[in-house]
């Protein structure tokens, strides 16, 4: 058995002449991991690679040290939970859930029994006879959860478990991934919502335009990005004597003031080292005598990071 | 076995909707409504024929009407979209990702296809031969009791085997190959109608209902019926079943189906 639980080798994946998974390889032990990525950047191709239903068109894909392409074995030990629904609308929520347990054998009781327990897990009990057409799509998502996780998985990938889902609902299926986790069960979640991954495991796996951009913690993730271009809006006492400043010393390059509706004035900032500016602006605003109100970057959507990784990992930065 | 069963039970269970239902009853009743529509408005006085003639002419129409017709089109809307459902309301995927699960969803459904059609069937042909001037009425019902389960088993794999294989546009293609091979080349005086389902069927007929003396001439049919035996028949439909069946899990174990590829483009 081989001690990662994954391992992929330069995996590439075509759809005709467009690429979904590109030049792919790690090698991941057990535990859980969180793959995060804007839409479209190859997370479900990625998911689908591991289970096995689609077959790299380079490279190779080891689950638990096994190939998982029509693997049966594997199949044991693997629990998913898709993206889309896909759920019989005219089938209950019991109904459905045991009978995706008998096809990995279990007898019709034990997995009526087993069915009702993962169902109660995820706080399905109350309408899990009723038909799946009457769930809510928070509902739905948990009745997915349960299958995935009934015929007790060594593995468990989950598709952007949480879309759909309240409040309440994300923190109790956090609550029971939590668990899932503690249990010593591996996890690969996939999202692109950063928090919602945070929430469950410290490791990542960030990956853009089919590509592993990078991997770790979020402070090793945050290392990386210290000195990455961005634009940054800084609400101050005096914007113009901080541009000059911050152009002065080198650190930004290009400044502009802007009146706020408020009355006020707004510094956009475009710097090339954004963990130096901000490590050093508070010497640099003391120094000019200036006081910050607000501080936040301009640019803070996932994509902007994403764009960002991308470019160091072509090696543009 | 268990995961068969399981399976099974379900899909039953999922097509005994009213809709479904609804279908079922307009198989059923194809046979019948036409019968009796022919009992009732064709004048046989007339025309010179034995009433054993008469009752060859009824079986025949029934043959055509119910296991080759109604039990058709039964497992036609039955198991031409097994595939071409699941990927549409993306439940593929967890049925994929189980050990053997699309065996098991293939098997399963083919055997409700079967059910379902060829109990449509039976029952339209229990109503239609009373109803007309069929001569051994109860040997005529069993011998076609007997046809539509054999015609069920092998139209239900061959549709299976066409909607595996063009997923996306199964019913067309399962309308455009019946057309052109079960009716057009099944008729078609040549070696290439002894592959057909419909030749097949026609040789178990002529081998099942007693023929009048003056149509028992393998001369007469040799082209459209074979006059060997019903086991080579049966062995016959039971191999072009193994070969659709097994075209059929085939293709969902080497293919790839997965909506990653939609989403992610």
């Amino acid at each position: 058995m081989s001690e990662y639980l994954l391992e992929l080798d330069q995996v590439t994946k075509l759809y005709g002449t467009v690429i979904g998974v590109n030049d792919f390889s790690m090698q991941l032990k057990p535990g859980a991991y969180g793959l995060l990525g804007p839409n479209g950047a190859g997370k479900s191709t990625l998911l689908n690679l591991l289970i096995g239903q689609l077959v790299p068109t380079r490279g190779t894909v080891r689950v638990l040290g096994e190939n998982p392409r029509n693997n049966m074995r594997l199949l044991k030990k693997l629990g998913f939970c898709p993206g889309f629904e896909g759920l019989y609308s005219s089938t209950t929520g019991l109904d459905w859930v045991r009978l995706l347990l008998q096809l990995h054998g279990v007898a019709h009781s034990p997995a009526t029994e087993r069915a009702v327990e993962c169902l109660k897990l995820v706080g399905m009990e109350h309408a899990m006879n009723r038909p799946i057409a009457s769930y809510s799509r928070g509902m739905r998502q948990r009745t997915k959860l349960a299958q995935a996780i009934a015929h007790r998985p060594e593995l468990l990938v989950l598709d952007e478990p949480f879309s759909g889902l309240d409040p309440v609902g994300r923190a109790e299926m956090t609550d029971v991934l939590r668990d899932w986790i503690g249990q010593g069960h591996s996890l690969i979640i996939a999202s692109h919502v950063l928090h919602e991954i945070e929430a469950l495991t410290d490791s990542f796996l960030l990956i853009c335009g089919g590509r592993l951009l990078a991997s770790g913690t979020a402070s090793e993730v945050n290392e990386l990005l210290f000195d990455t271009p961005s634009e940054i809006e800084i609400d101050c006492s005096q914007p113009h004597q901080l541009a000059g400043a911050l152009m002065q010393e080198e650190l930004a390059t290009s400044v502009v003031v802007e009146k706020q509706l408020t009355g006020g004035e707004r510094l956009h900032v475009r710097t090339l080292r954004a963990g130096t500016l901000c490590s050093r602006l508070p010497q640099i605003s003391t120094a000019v005598g200036v006081s910050i109100t607000r501080m936040v970057s301009a640019d803070d959507s996932l994509q902007a990071l994403f764009n960002s990784l991308l470019k160091i990992h072509r090696g543009e930065l | 076995m268990n995961s068969l069963i399981a399976i099974y039970k379900f899909e039953l269970k999922r097509i005994l909707t009213p809709g479904r239902s609804f279908w079922w009853l307009i198989v059923a009743a194809f046979p019948v409504v036409i019968t009796a529509m022919m009992t009732q408005y064709m004048n046989f006085s007339r025309s010179g024929l034995a009433p054993d003639e008469i009752g060859f002419f009824f079986t025949i129409a029934i043959y055509f009407l119910a296991p080759s017709i109604a039990c058709m089109l039964g497992v036609l809307l039955t198991a031409a979209p097994t595939v071409a459902t699941e990927l549409e309301q993306h439940s593929w995927i967890y049925l994929a990702t189980r050990p053997n699960g699309l065996f098991y969803l293939l098997v399963g459904k083919y055997l409700v296809a079967v059910t379902w059609a060829s109990s449509a069937t039976i029952l339209g042909i229990c109503v239609a031969v009373p109803l007309s001037r069929v001569y051994h009425k109860f040997d005529t019902m069993i011998a076609l009791c007997g046809l539509s389960v054999c015609s069920a088993f092998a139209y239900a794999a061959l549709y299976m085997m066409i909607g595996t294989l063009f997923h996306a546009r199964a019913m067309v293609f399962c309308v455009v190959y019946t057309g052109a091979v079960e009716l057009f080349l099944a008729m078609f005086p040549a070696v290439v109608n002894r592959m057909t389902i419909q030749f097949r069927l026609r040789s178990l007929l002529a081998n099942w209902i007693s023929i009048p003396e003056q149509f028992d001439r393998p001369e007469l049919y040799m082209y459209i019926a074979s006059d060997e035996s019903a086991v080579l028949q049966l062995m016959w439909l039971l191999a072009l079943t193994a070969v659709f069946l097994s075209v059929s899990f085939a293709s969902v174990q080497v293919r790839e189906f997965t909506t990653a590829a939609e989403s992610e483009l």
